[in-house]
């Protein structure tokens, strides 16, 4: 049987090479395009899901400003400051809608004022609590005498996240999210659960720069459960586990020095990036209006017309509707491409059978078994799909470099066009069977058609 | 009624396939729209850029662009990179004309003139869409920008172009008040004018600054992500594949009536005519159901199938390539056919 299945896959290549080549090429371009195609359709899958876990029945509006540099710069200047604080408070004061803004940033740890502070003196951490560990940058944050780790810089409203539980501790309390006084400042810290074998509750971590040149005291007063997530200002999905949560925290000391400029960690927090840009303004879809206008009363009060609203939600839906579109489109792809491979495979099938209608009429008068026929069949057709995930694997290294092509493999799809393979590598079989038991030997034998 | 080939019911389908997929890739990566003013951004094709940062921001306060002093045998706009989004333009503006005829798209009010510069009022004119974007006090329109309020006197009509979210800041006045920092650009009739104006401007730039010259970048970012080229590109060409293996599978099916029709005397020539007849048949239904397709597809998948760039440009280039495409599976036919051997054929082996 192993010769006869051996002889098989050799004339398949060797003596019906253009067939065999157009296949092998035909069904490598197919899996790609259905392996896209899946990606795709899992990709819309999370977005949705998602957007449904992330906006609810809310609508969400984001702050955002037009303009670059010259715009940042001037937003970003003690010039502005009151206007962004008093712009801040009142957002944080209006009863149309919540106002949240939470957000991830980087936390440093260094001592500007003590020269021989160094990587001695770091807190303890893991290398993966290191901003920018994925993308693969951690290297760069890896300082001898700076360590930048990942944070998260939240509202009061954080603690109603669905997704993030405590293991151990407890929440920020009202008062953590106010800071009186500018020197020795302490602010409490939740940790995630990659801190929880390095830290106890009640301890302390010097020199943090939560987006300040001055540094403050971060005191542990618990830890999340593991794989606690939220989803971010940019909807994305954090999971909190190597993160430490901070408070957003105001500032409700006399900031402003007797030369008239501000005291420098009042003048850090009130950042415009800290308190507005990409904070969120939520609201019920009644309110939705009224809010929006309220917003643009208050930036004309505070004559920051450089800032405006997203829709975030009815963006968001956009973006999904041109999703369930190119869904769509893909689906359509698939479909087609099955059915294409399926009718190919059919017509392969009888394609063979019919070239060699001779050698299989005689494989059945040897006594060959139905069982074996169909081993012969599967062999027939794993040798075209074995042949066409080479040829797959040798264009997915050769031409998948993202910028003109993308083949957007993932471990789900490769799964799902194996099942597919397989699939067809059974169907192939029995409609050769089917195909040679409707053959009338007597006549095939006797060379009459 | 004569039977028709299930392969030539594949060929359709495939054509379709193919026809449907090509077209879309050719709209999100050829684009044979008319390139006009407002389709270019409310840019002519001269239009060069320069951009001035500022090396020490102490002396920011002290200098200014005298927009008055660059002289120029023709006439030229001067611009001020502010915002670019796809739903917001905002730029400063100058002019010692309204050369490129702003004007024209007035719908109330009117474009700035040379007193509004003269003057450096704090004046905007502003594109129909951005109204909502306003503030109205006492009956007149005001745009917020740097801590200011910006007059509207004048709106554009509606052109659904990018005009219509475009915001036009007096430039004398925001030089006269901001940093002089920016992104610039120069535009004019003829490319010598636009040459001679940002050497102007070059030779006012303080020594505190640096600067260097840009070419135009649209905002319009128009095409597909390169995963859905790759899907695109390799389903069109894996149905291609399939084109051909249909053609090998329909000789193989058919070698008989080929071989008694060789037998009979019918030439290369006269097979070509008799399959080409058939593939321009099919060629021709495939292509208005691709056209009715891509209807379809618009009208019921806008989002994704909007294909604002799409023209009759491409429809015919889908012709050419269609009739391409099939004179070449002819071929291909008419080559396999050569190839059935009568004798073999007949005897059955």
């Amino acid at each position: 049987m192993k010769s006869i299945i051996f002889e098989e896959i050799k004339y398949f290549i060797f003596n019906r090479t253009r067939v065999a080549i157009l296949l092998i090429i035909a069904f490598s371009f197919s899996f790609i395009a259905l392996n896209i195609t899946l990606t795709d359709l899992i990709y819309a899958y999370k977005e949705q899901n998602a957007a449904e876990e992330s906006y609810g029945d809310k609508t969400f509006y984001k702050i955002t400003f037009f303009g670059e540099d010259e715009v940042i710069n001037r937003l970003s200047s003690d010039e502005y400051k009151e206007n962004i604080k008093n712009l801040y408070d009142s957002l944080k004061q209006c009863s149309l809608f919540d106002y949240s803004c939470t957000f991830a940033d980087s936390m440093l740890f260094y001592s500007a004022d003590d020269v021989s502070y160094s990587s001695d003196d770091f807190p303890l951490y893991k290398k993966e609590c290191l901003l920018g560990y994925e993308e693969g940058e951690a290297d760069f944050y890896e300082s001898e005498n700076v360590l930048t780790l990942k944070a998260i810089y939240v509202s009061p409203n954080f603690e109603n996240e669905n997704h993030v539980t405590l293991s151990t501790g407890r929440w920020f309390a009202t008062e953590d999210f106010t800071v009186s006084r500018p020197d020795n400042i302490v602010l409490p810290v939740l940790l995630g659960s990659t801190y929880k074998d390095l830290y106890q509750i009640g301890d302390e971590i010097e020199n943090a720069h939560p987006a300040t040149s001055k540094g403050v005291t971060l005191s542990v007063i618990g830890f999340l459960n593991e794989n606690s997530y939220f989803y971010d200002n940019n909807n994305e999905k954090i999971i909190l586990n190597r993160y430490m949560i901070i408070p957003n925290y105001d500032i409700n000391y006399d900031y402003v020095l007797s030369d008239g400029s501000y005291e420098s960690f009042f003048s850090d927090s009130y950042n415009v990036f800290n308190k507005l840009i990409n904070a969120r303004i939520i609201c019920s879809d009644e309110n939705a209006d009224a809010a929006s206008k309220m917003f643009y009363k208050m930036i004309n009060e505070n004559k920051l017309y450089e800032l405006s609203l997203i829709d975030e939600t009815s963006g968001m839906q956009q973006y999904l509707n041109g999703l369930k579109d190119q869904t769509v489109s893909c689906g359509i792809i698939a479909v087609f491409m099955i059915l294409l491979g399926v009718v190919m495979f059919c017509f392969q099938v009888y394609y063979n059978i019919r070239k060699n209608r001779k050698r299989y009429g005689i494989y059945i008068i040897s006594g060959i078994t139905l069982k074996q026929l169909f081993i012969l069949m599967i062999a027939n057709a794993l040798t075209i799909f074995i042949l066409s995930d080479m040829l797959l694997i040798i264009l997915y290294f050769w031409l998948n470099n993202g910028m003109i092509f993308d083949f957007g493999t993932n471990d789900y799809t490769i799964a799902v066009l194996f099942m597919i393979e397989v699939v067809l590598t059974v169907f192939m079989a029995f409609f050769g069977l089917f195909k040679l038991k409707k053959m009338n030997l007597c006549t095939l034998l006797r060379e009459n058609e | 009624m004569r039977k028709i080939s299930i392969e030539y019911i594949l060929y359709f389908f495939q054509i379709v396939f193919i026809g449907v997929f090509f077209i879309i890739l050719l709209s999100y990566n050829l684009n044979l729209s008319a390139q006009d003013f407002l389709s270019r951004e409310m840019f002519s094709k001269n239009v060069k850029g320069i951009q001035l940062s500022n090396l020490g921001l102490n002396s920011e306060n002290s200098t200014e662009l005298n927009l008055s002093s660059i002289t120029s045998d023709n006439d030229f706009m001067l611009y001020k990179y502010i915002s670019g989004d796809y739903d917001e333009i905002i730029r400063g503006i100058y002019g010692t004309a309204d050369v490129f005829g702003f004007t024209n798209y007035i719908s109330e009010g009117r474009f700035f003139d040379s007193g509004d510069y003269e003057n450096k009022t704090p004046t905007a004119v502003i594109g129909s869409n951005m109204l909502s974007k306003t503030i109205e006090e006492n009956g007149k329109y005001y745009f917020g920008y740097s801590q200011e309020l910006f007059e509207v006197i004048g709106i554009f009509k509606q052109t659904e172009s990018d005009l219509d979210n475009c915001v036009y800041l007096n430039l004398a006045h925001l030089i006269d008040k901001d940093s002089i920092s920016g992104l610039y650009y120069a535009d004019a009739l003829n490319e010598n004018t636009v040459s001679y104006v940002l050497s102007a401007v070059e030779e006012m730039i303080p020594q505190n600054f640096e600067y260097y010259l840009v070419d135009y970048e649209s905002i319009n970012e128009y095409g597909l992500d390169s995963m859905s080229n790759t899907l695109y590109t390799f389903a069109v060409l894996a149905a291609l594949i399939h084109l051909l293996l249909t053609t090998v599978f329909f000789i193989v099916r058919n070698e008989y009536t080929v071989a008694v029709q060789k037998l009979c005397g019918m030439t290369k020539k006269s097979m070509f005519i008799k399959y080409g007849r058939n593939m321009l048949i099919l060629i021709c239904m495939s292509f208005i159901t691709i056209a009715l397709s891509i209807k379809l597809f618009t009208y019921f998948l806008s989002d994704f199938f909007s294909m604002e760039q799409l023209v009759y440009g491409h429809f015919i280039i889908l012709g050419v390539v269609l009739f391409i495409m099939g004179s070449l599976i002819t071929a291909f036919t008419v080559f396999l056919s050569e190839k059935v051997n009568i004798s073999s054929t007949l005897k059955g082996r």
